[in-house]
């Protein structure tokens, strides 16, 4: 005898990919914005046993 | 996170979202990139800003003004809070591009800190150091992980 003991579950992800996010990669904002945030970090680092670690 | 938020959208590349803040000042597009400072400890930049349909670039520094603060700040809270489910091992810090644009971020990690302290860790760079998150300080910038 056949039973059906799940049932394909369709989940629609509530954030959808879009085609028409522009390209930033080469973004002299976002390039700045990463440097920024390198340079706050070198002069004041997080303590090591702050940072949320592999699990 | 109940609170209204604009529609996220996410591109091909995971690290990046996008939302269109309406208001005002008609439809801007607002953009948010992670960005993968350090591989070693997970450690991520929020990074975040208006993109500009004319320059086809961000624009730096703009106010943008659209009379939706605590939207968009809800619609960035959405973009952590999915791209850290995605990327559990996380650290994500976040600085304002000016003191009052930080004070933006302190602000809507206050609103909502009882909700997300369940959840997440929240810490605040102050005076010196790194500290856990306490309303009424005024942090230079945060760093949020998963408990």
């Amino acid at each position: 005898m056949k039973t059906i003991t799940s049932r394909n579950k369709i989940v629609i992800p509530e954030i959808k990919v879009d085609k028409g996010i522009p390209d930033i990669s080469n973004d002299p904002f976002f390039l700045q914005k990463k440097q920024n945030a390198i340079e706050f970090l070198k002069q004041h680092p997080i303590p090591g046993n702050m940072l949320q670690k592999q699990k | 996170m109940d609170a209204t938020r604009y529609v996220l959208t996410k591109d091909y590349d995971p690290f990046i979202y996008q939302f269109i803040s309406n208001g005002p000042r008609g439809d801007i597009k607002k953009i948010i990139q992670f960005q993968l400072i350090d591989l070693e400890n997970n450690l991520y930049n929020l990074a975040f800003g208006d993109w500009n349909e004319l320059t086809k670039q961000m624009d730096d520094l703009v106010v943008s003004n659209n009379h939706d603060k605590q939207k968009v700040l809800t619609t960035v809270a959405f973009a952590v809070k999915d791209f850290i489910e995605n990327y559990p091992n996380a650290n994500i810090f976040a600085k304002g591009s000016t003191h009052v644009r930080t004070r933006v971020y302190q602000i809507g990690i206050s609103l909502f800190l009882e909700e997300i302290s369940n959840y997440y860790r929240i810490l605040g760079y102050v005076d010196d150091q790194w500290e856990l998150f306490e309303t009424g300080v005024n942090y230079e910038s945060f760093l949020l992980s998963k408990k």
